[in-house]
């Protein structure tokens, strides 16, 4: 990427260097760290410039300037602190507050209001209105997972604009006049978009939080762990909200990652842990349908004793179990499974390899195209990030496959077409084009044509490999020693393994299968009753926020999962049990002892430019860092 | 800064040999001692059986507020809890049955009151006026588990406590 201009202005008669064209707003508090107050911009959604909220004085002009619709200039000379510059700021503020509900007790948003902090800030202690508040609508659950207060609502737009902006829908709208005006859902139709827990992220106010979090807790009875959505192959990054006192993760926020996910979370990440069972509810520790005690030593012999053991990874394993496993399949002579395609990894291996990020080369590339799959049901936030290239930067878009166009409302090329058909036909796009291709057109086309299909590209073209598990990457860079499902199936069927160990999901076929001839059949449950019911050992089973270790997400990039929270003993977790089996084994060398080591391990083994940014995004000190928000 | 010295007191010969004010002293004592028995001008009284009387603006532990609605004035805002130096509070946040009276009460509220220590930071960051330090003073009993106090239990002394107010 080009390096930004740095241009001399003054702020507050000091001589600062700033990127030139930037956002003014987004720079002084950036690159410089001046606080000013803003409802209506965000980094995510853009300048609006109707709050007024962020008023500057800038020297040479005789009315104040909102600071969020300027960019940076050279001798540009503002002042943000002046008398002038916070006395109308206040003003603006006073107006704010003019209606707004006293409602900061049992507010949601309480705590880290961005309002409750400018009125701290503005030392705006009393009201000068002497007449009673406009009265409006609250708790109005206007979807699954909102629920809205119109009282608190500043009217800043954000909502209105996201919709239109990155959903393709205004599903919220501003309506009535004056001191009328409220937000609303238009003819009271719930949101039904897959991104609706977005809106009370931004929401500057408490007028839109969720339901999920509502009257939970408190921000500073909090931590944050910052972690890696398990959810699909993108791997947002997340913050986890540990309550301290029960230990419980409350809710997943976004946490900024300009070549993942932004600012925003889909739904189906972001809630997926309420999905989960109930505490209570939960298996935390082993249960070996034969013995009482011990679990581990019979699992231990079973393992040892057993004539042809087979380890079964699902999606959500991360590197490091994927590593340990392989490793214990050594010592036993056992064979393990992982959810890759081998198709997959074979197209990889055309792929031309990038020193580009993936936000760098969306983007560079004048257009984008989709191939095989509707974003938003398979890598939803993805979407979010097409449609505002649409308009933001007037990126042409593209998409092809045989679903629902998903950008109808915006001028783009949708084809109703099928895997085979495109690659015949291979329908013209620009020279500069970012492609998007879907896991399930690679694993329906033959190589050949994926051969030449790449081979006929532009030079100036890039293409990413969209695929489906969440460290399906990871799994492949790992491939070695390890065989992809359909394998198992046929093992299977010739009745091949005695032992069988599931990591994870049982998967679908599998339980379909006969499996009398397994002997011992040992699974990894949230649940004892989701048990396969031939299955003798259970072990407890760890969901994404409790791991730690790296998933390697479909752009390459090596995350890092943080552990926000442990529902049962650290010795029952997958890489634990299977660190003191190996040294029941005699294994005892250095590269196990933990998480870390093998993390380092497996950096020196991936290629240089993957090196760079694992490097660059993962720092290895401070592994069970927490930051206090 | 200057030092200064304070200057001594002028002590005469009978002021060294102590006795006059041992004497002095012991006529006072024994002048109470005289109207006790006469039963006049009580200073000691039978506690536990008889009780003070303080004033209103006596600091005892603190209790929650009940309102006119017959719903507890707090809303489970926490900032007493957080407040609160030695962590004597426990709250759980729970939904009012009614959302149209109110939207958020305590589903729990608890004082342990074996270490409250009586500071009154509570009352003075409830927004809600919902916990006030009472005239209760006494607490004691007979096992630590005795002194945790409930939601109920807080709410029910505010009415409880004569002394309180008025
Ligand atoms: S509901 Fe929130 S995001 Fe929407 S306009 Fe109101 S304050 Fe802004
Ligand atoms: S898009 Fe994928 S990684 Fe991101 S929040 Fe949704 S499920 Fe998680
Ligand atoms: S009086 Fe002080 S110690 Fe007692 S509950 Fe209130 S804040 Fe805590
Ligand atoms: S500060 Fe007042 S309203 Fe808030 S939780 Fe404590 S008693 Fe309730
Ligand atoms: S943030 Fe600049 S006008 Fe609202």
């Amino acid at each position: 990427m080009t390096t930004p201009n740095l241009v001399k202005m003054k702020v507050n008669g000091q001589e600062v260097m700033l990127p030139e064209g930037k956002n003014l707003l987004q720079a002084l508090m950036e690159d410089i760290k001046t606080e000013i107050p803003h409802f209506c911009y965000h980094p995510g959604i853009g300048p609006e410039g109707s709050c007024r909220l962020c008023l500057v004085e800038v020297t040479g002009q005789p009315k104040m300037a909102t600071s969020c619709t300027m960019t940076v200039k050279e001798g540009l000379d503002i002042q943000t602190q002046s008398e002038v510059a916070k006395d109308a700021r206040k003003h603006v503020l006073e107006f704010f507050l003019l209606n707004h509900p006293l409602d900061c007790p049992f507010c949601d948003k309480g705590g880290e209001c961005p309002l409750q902090n400018y009125t701290i800030d503005a030392h705006q202690t009393e009201s000068r209105f002497d007449f009673a508040k406009e009265q409006k609508d609250k708790h109005k659950i206007i979807g699954d997972h909102i629920i809205l207060d119109k009282e608190r609502c500043v009217l800043c737009n954000r909502c209105v604009r996201f919709g239109s902006d990155f959903i393709g829908k205004e599903e919220l709208t501003i309506r009535n006049r004056g001191s009328h005006n409220e937000i609303d859902v238009p003819d009271n139709q719930p949101l039904t978009s897959g991104f609706t827990g977005n809106y009370a992220d931004f929401c500057p106010v408490g007028a839109l939080t969720t339901l999920e979090y509502r009257f939970k807790a408190r921000p500073w009875e909090m931590r944050t762990v910052d972690t890696v959505c398990g959810g699909c192959s993108v791997g947002c990054n997340m913050q986890a909200w540990r309550k301290e006192k029960t230990g419980e993760v409350l809710r997943l926020t976004p946490r900024v990652n300009h070549d993942v996910n932004q600012w925003w979370l889909c739904d189906k990440g972001r809630f997926s842990i309420h999905d989960l069972p109930a505490e209570g509810d939960r298996l935390i520790e082993p249960v070996d349908k034969r013995v009482a005690t011990d679990v581990f030593e019979k699992l231990f012999e079973t393992i040892k004793s057993a004539k042809a053991p087979a380890f079964v990874l699902d999606q959500s394993a991360t590197n490091e179990e994927i590593y340990i496993t392989k490793k214990l399949a050594n010592y036993s002579n056992a064979t393990v499974y992982a959810p890759f395609s081998s198709r997959l990894l074979a197209f990889r291996s055309l792929l031309p390899s990038t020193s580009l990020t993936f936000g760098q080369s969306f983007d560079q590339a004048q257009s984008i195209a989709v191939l095989g799959e509707k974003l938003e049901s398979d890598h939803p936030v993805l979407s979010l990030r097409l449609r505002r290239a649409f308009h933001q930067s007037q990126k042409s878009i593209f998409s092809y496959h045989e679903g629902e166009n998903e950008f109808s409302d915006i001028q783009s090329v949708f084809q109703k077409i099928s895997a085979k058909d495109y690659f015949e036909k291979k329908p013209n796009v620009d020279s500069s084009t970012l492609f998007l291709l879907s896991y399930k057109w690679v694993e329906t086309t033959p190589h050949e044509t994926l051969v030449s299909w790449v081979k006929s590209l532009p030079e100036s073209s890039q293409v990413v490999l969209l695929v489906n598990g969440s460290n399906e990457v990871g799994m492949m860079d790992q491939a070695t020693n390890m065989a992809p499902m359909d394998e198992m199936y046929q093992a299977i069927k010739n009745q091949k393994h005695d032992v069988v160990v599931l990591l994870g999901d049982m998967p679908q076929e599998l339980a379909l299968l006969d499996l009398s001839h397994v002997s011992t059949l040992v699974q990894t449950v949230y649940m004892a009753s989701a048990a396969h019911p031939q299955a003798l050992i259970l072990l407890p089973r760890a969901f994404f926020t409790e791991k730690t270790g790296t998933f390697t997400n479909t752009f390459g990039l090596v995350q890092r999962l943080r552990r926000a929270q442990r529902v049962f003993d650290r010795k029952y977790e997958t890489f634990e049990w299977m660190k003191a089996m190996l040294e029941n084994f005699g294994h005892h060398e250095e590269d196990v002892t933990n998480v870390l080591g093998i993390l380092s391990q497996e950096v020196k083994s991936y290629p240089k430019t993957l090196q760079a940014i694992v490097e660059s995004t993962v720092t290895y000190d401070h592994y069970e860092r927490t930051q206090w928000r | 800064m200057a030092i200064k010295t304070a200057p001594r007191p002028n002590l005469r010969w009978t002021d060294y040999l102590y006795l006059p004010s041992i004497l002095k002293g012991l006529k006072i004592t024994f002048s109470y001692f005289a109207k006790t028995l006469l039963r006049k001008n009580l200073y000691t009284m039978e506690f536990p059986e008889q009780k003070w009387m303080f004033p209103k603006r006596y600091r005892g532990y603190p209790m929650l507020v009940q309102g006119d609605n017959g719903v507890e004035n707090c809303v489970a805002c926490k900032l007493c809890e957080v407040v609160c130096p030695p962590s004597a509070i426990t709250i759980r946040i729970g939904h009012y049955n009614n959302p149209e009276v109110k939207e958020r009460i305590p589903a729990e509220f608890i004082i342990d009151m074996g270490r409250c220590i009586v500071c009154g930071m509570c009352e003075e960051a409830c927004p809600c006026e919902a916990i006030v330090m009472s005239n209760a003073h006494v607490m004691s009993s007979g096992s630590r588990s005795g002194l945790i106090f409930k939601k109920t239990l807080l709410l029910d002394d505010y009415h409880q406590i004569p002394t309180m107010r008025d």
